[in-house]
């Protein structure tokens, strides 16, 4: 039996669906990502988990227990908010510690919690400040804060970064993936940005409106996606899904390139999607001819716009082609590193 | 340079009008209040001429001002810290998820609507002995007839009470905007955290409420001062000053007794004790106020 479990949850807002058919189990220790675009029901879900909000059907199980009608104290949980609901009139201290006050946790113990909580996220000099005179960062950091020093085995973290800059964010990211490892932390984790997820999750839960799309580690989501929309929704820039035509003369798949065929694939009998990470492109002379319409220089990386026939695309390449090119390429992809998608359902199809 | 003095120019034409509505309407009548407290009433055979403090003396030894500032401070005391109390009550009421809540925000508001002459005409109906509301019910449940407004003992306090009945309605308004703006957030922090309702109202909803409270008392500590028109309607400060405040007090004094320099003086004395009382307030409150 797994830490969290989540059997055929579902929630509606009167008749409007947020979530449905949720099936999720969570190990003790994971850093488990939901992930869609906003709107799918992700930011519901942890709040289902939370208690925040309660199940129209289906169950959740925390650590053996189901909890569908448990308090949110009760249910050994803490919660980072996307805008930190820190409140505005107490110090940095007291927000921290509000927790324990709560539970009357004794003095002595509150101030050695504080003072190890506080040096942990880098927080010790600022105790007195109130959140107002703080920078964003160090607002997050106390809202951090003030989830671990409880000690909850399990951290809920709803978009915690979408209101830092870049560069912070980045540096969160690492600092909250080496508290969760070193506190051994149950971490679920709310985002709409892949990268976020892909770099820091355990396990991701890719959800569109209300249901789960597909789950598993970072690496399987990226390399085999399931369908057309986690094909789309992860990577950047997203995979290139190419409309294949059926040739029934030959029995076979082909990109129209004009009025030319270049066929691709035998193994099909019907029309397929195929999907071709940017990365994945090579150039060579005996490829497709594709127009570029635009360079999107990165540094080490050049990512081209180009025309495959009449379908847009995208390749990445690393940066010194950059001076062979002009104004048009020759592309082939190693046939190991195809995806195939029905082109009725969008479904994984090889 | 010159773009400079042109823009003082403008600077001043602009905060002309309000600078002359202000002169006119407040500062200048305040001054000469001022001056002729120090005056004595003059009549056709005795001219005005300066007393210097005689007209405070006086106010000082009047037993009937004296009364009127007593009845006053209790009015002021026993209307706000109710109505505030109230006040706060009635917006956690109408700010939760309650069937027909815009019909309740309505009904706690409507007797801040109506004037306070329109006020008083209902309560005289309610308090008015044998056939008033109250004596009905009472007198049906076997108990006697009283005449609220009529007793020494019972009129001031039965002033408070519509009083209070006015103004809880209003100053709820501000205290349901402010709780409005309150993200909600905060309170699933707290409700995560486990607090009880009663700790998150006194830690959290409280404190930050606080900047609408001092607005609040303030407010009311000046109408206590200043509203009396419900007097005039029910009892004309009786029986035997029982209920006299003390602008109730200034008017007769000017318009009934006609004696404008005494009236001049009181309102002076008035002035003092209101300016006072918000600078306490001010400081009280500073410490523990919290602005966003």
């Amino acid at each position: 039996m797994s830490f969290i479990e989540l059997n055929d949850v579902a929630k509606y807002w009167g008749d409007v669906k947020a979530v449905e058919k949720f099936n999720l189990e969570i190990e003790e220790g994971d850093f488990v990502v939901l992930l869609g675009p906003s709107g799918c029901g992700k930011s519901t879900t942890l709040r289902l988990i939370a208690g925040l909000e309660s199940v129209s059907s289906g169950e959740i199980i925390i650590d053996g227990q189901n909890v569908n009608n448990l308090d949110p104290s009760l249910r050994n949980i803490s919660m980072v908010f996307q805008s930190y609901a820190l409140f505005p009139h107490l110090s940095v201290q007291e927000n921290i510690i509000f927790g324990l006050k709560v539970r009357k946790v004794n003095k002595e113990d509150r101030e050695t919690k504080l003072a190890s909580v506080a040096e942990k996220v880098g927080l010790s000099k600022l105790l007195g400040r109130k959140p107002s005179e703080l920078s964003g960062g160090q607002r997050q950091r106390v809202a951090l804060a003030r989830a671990i020093i409880n000690e909850n085995p399990i951290c809920l973290m709803d978009e915690p970064l979408s209101n830092l800059d870049a560069k912070l964010r980045h540096q969160m990211r690492a600092e909250i993936r080496s508290l969760q490892k070193d506190l051994k932390i149950t971490l679920v984790y709310v985002t709409h940005d892949q990268t976020e997820a892909m770099s820091m999750a355990d396990k991701v839960v890719l959800m569109n409106e209300g249901e789960i799309v597909q789950q598993g580690k970072p690496k399987i989501l990226y390399e085999e996606p399931e369908n057309t929309f986690a094909a789309k929704f992860i990577g950047n820039p997203p995979m290139n899904l190419i409309n294949l035509e059926f040739d029934n003369d030959n029995d076979e798949n082909f990109i129209p390139i004009d009025d030319e065929k270049f066929f691709v694939n035998k193994k099909y009998v019907k029309k397929t999607i195929l999907g071709i990470r940017p990365e994945d492109f090579e150039i060579s002379k005996k490829g497709i001819k594709c127009k570029i319409s635009d360079i999107d220089y990165q540094g080490a990386d050049v990512v081209l716009s180009l025309k495959m026939g009449k379908q847009a695309i995208y390749a990445r390449f690393e940066s010194k082609i950059i001076d062979e090119i002009s104004d048009h390429v020759f592309l082939t992809w190693d046939k190991k590193k195809s995806h195939y998608f029905d082109f009725e359902s969008g479904i994984r199809d090889n | 340079m010159f773009k400079n003095n042109l823009s003082q120019v403008y600077a001043w034409l602009l905060i002309t009008p309000a600078l002359i509505l202000m002169g006119l309407f407040t500062h200048i009548p305040s001054f000469t209040t001022l001056i002729s407290s120090f005056f004595s009433t003059g009549t056709k055979k005795f001219p005005s001429k300066f007393i210097g403090f005689e007209n405070y003396e006086l106010a000082l030894d009047d037993p009937i001002f004296l009364e009127a500032v007593l009845n006053n401070l209790w009015y002021a005391v026993a209307t706000i810290i109710p109505s505030v109390f109230l006040a706060i009550l009635m917006a956690l009421f109408v700010d939760s998820k309650i069937k027909g809540r815009v019909l309740v925000r309505m009904a706690y508001f409507t007797p801040t609507i109506l004037p306070m002459i329109a006020v008083s005409n209902i309560w005289l109906f309610f308090y008015t002995p044998e056939i008033g509301l109250i004596d009905q019910i009472a007198i049906n449940l076997g108990f006697g007839s009283q005449n609220w407004l009529g007793d020494k003992e019972t009129v001031l306090n039965c002033l408070i009470l519509i009083t209070i009945w006015k103004e809880a309605g209003f100053f709820m308004i501000f205290y349901l905007a402010a709780l409005q703006n309150i993200p909600p957030e905060l309170k699933e922090a707290a409700k995560i955290e486990g607090a009880s309702k009663y700790y998150f109202f006194r830690r959290i909803t409280f404190p930050l409420l606080m900047p609408i409270t001092l607005f609040v008392v303030i407010n009311a500590t000046l109408n206590s001062f200043k509203l009396v028109d419900h007097l005039f309607i029910l009892t004309k400060g009786g029986p035997d000053n029982a209920s006299n405040l003390i602008l109730y007090y200034i008017y007769e004094s000017a318009f009934s007794f006609l004696d404008s320099s005494y009236a001049a003086t009181l309102t002076v004395i008035l002035l003092l004790i209101l300016a006072i009382v918000s600078i306490v307030q001010f400081v009280l409150f500073d410490k523990r106020i919290h602005y966003r």
